[in-house]
């Protein structure tokens, strides 16, 4: 069972095989936590959230469809939870998470690369440190991508988001932290 | 995809147990919901018995006073088959169809219900994680 992919998984459970949740909830737990944690940066919050996410997936199991991708759909489930958690406790405002127009801004792969060179010579508490106090919209797009390892593609069905403008928010999250580097 | 992350962070240390405990919820919440299936499915199965009685009653009745078995018996005659149309005709407005559906309503309940309470009570919860 541990060879199954993700989506052969969450269809045995669907047809009874209670076993496969397990798996399931094995193989991304910690990178779960670890994304969530970085969200709520609250040890206690994290586990609730974490919590309510795999039980969300538990009850939402039967509305996964065939030729859906159950990676990007786990991590919008625990990326919703997560900015749940933070709205009651008044964390983020509405406005913090990504309702601002996002300007399209011309970059090449090249320039993104070499952003992304640059960064991650950084050492890694200044770089975590600077990660977590961005604004909350290119944090999770950063997250996602550079911690997660999701595709933009995934990054856009987890956040519910066009592509563009989750490419545009990678960008200008590189671009931010390359200045905040040089500041 | 690329398998290494693109940037080095200060590592999240997940919680001792947390894992288990997780899991173990969602084991009392598959539990949970279990029981409530039997309970539900035990009360429609105890409730359409309790109604097939009187209506099963009723079905005889109107059977016994429809003209339906007379109809039906008429059909051994081999002198009246050259009607067999009129005679099924008169065979299916015979027939009790408001006592009729409610009894085949009522054990198409039951059935559920028992189909329900044995999936219930046969799928097992997972004991120990991976």
């Amino acid at each position: 069972m541990q060879d199954h992919t993700d989506e052969v998984l969450i269809r045995l459970y669907v047809e009874g095989d209670d076993n496969a949740l397990v798996v399931l909830t094995a193989r991304y737990f910690d990178a779960i936590y670890r994304y969530c944690y970085r969200l709520v940066q609250d040890t206690a919050v994290t586990e609730d959230v974490v919590q309510d996410t795999f039980i969300k997936v538990w009850k939402s199991a039967k509305t996964f469809r065939e030729g859906m991708v159950f990676k990007p759909w786990l991590y919008r489930i625990a990326h919703n939870t997560a900015i749940d958690f933070l709205r009651k406790k008044k964390m983020i405002t509405f406005s913090n998470i990504g309702n601002q127009e996002v300007i399209e801004e011309i970059f090449t792969d090249e320039s993104v690369n070499i952003m992304e060179e640059t960064i991650a010579q950084e050492e890694k508490d200044t770089l975590t440190k600077k990660i977590e106090s961005l604004p909350e919209h290119y944090k999770q797009v950063l997250l996602l991508r550079a911690e997660e390892m999701l595709t933009l593609e995934e990054i856009s069905m987890t956040l519910q988001k066009p592509l563009n403008t989750v490419k545009s928010l990678y960008r200008r999250a590189l671009k931010k932290l390359g200045s905040d580097s040089n500041s | 995809m690329n398998e290494k992350p693109l940037f080095q962070l200060t590592d999240v240390v997940v919680p001792q147990g947390l894992l288990g405990r997780v899991i173990a919820h969602i084991q009392y919440k598959q539990q949970q919901s279990r029981l409530w299936r039997l309970r539900i499915s035990v009360g429609a199965g105890i409730a359409s018995v309790a109604a097939l009685v009187p209506v099963g009653i009723s079905l005889a009745h109107s059977f016994a006073v429809s003209h339906f078995s007379a109809y039906l018996s008429l059909l051994g005659d081999s002198a009246v088959l050259a009607y067999w149309k009129e005679i099924s005709v008169s065979i299916l407005e015979s027939l009790p169809t408001t006592a009729l559906a409610l009894t085949i309503a009522l054990v198409g309940v039951l059935l559920w219900s028992m189909c329900i309470a044995v999936r219930s009570i046969t799928s097992q919860p997972v004991l120990q994680h991976a």
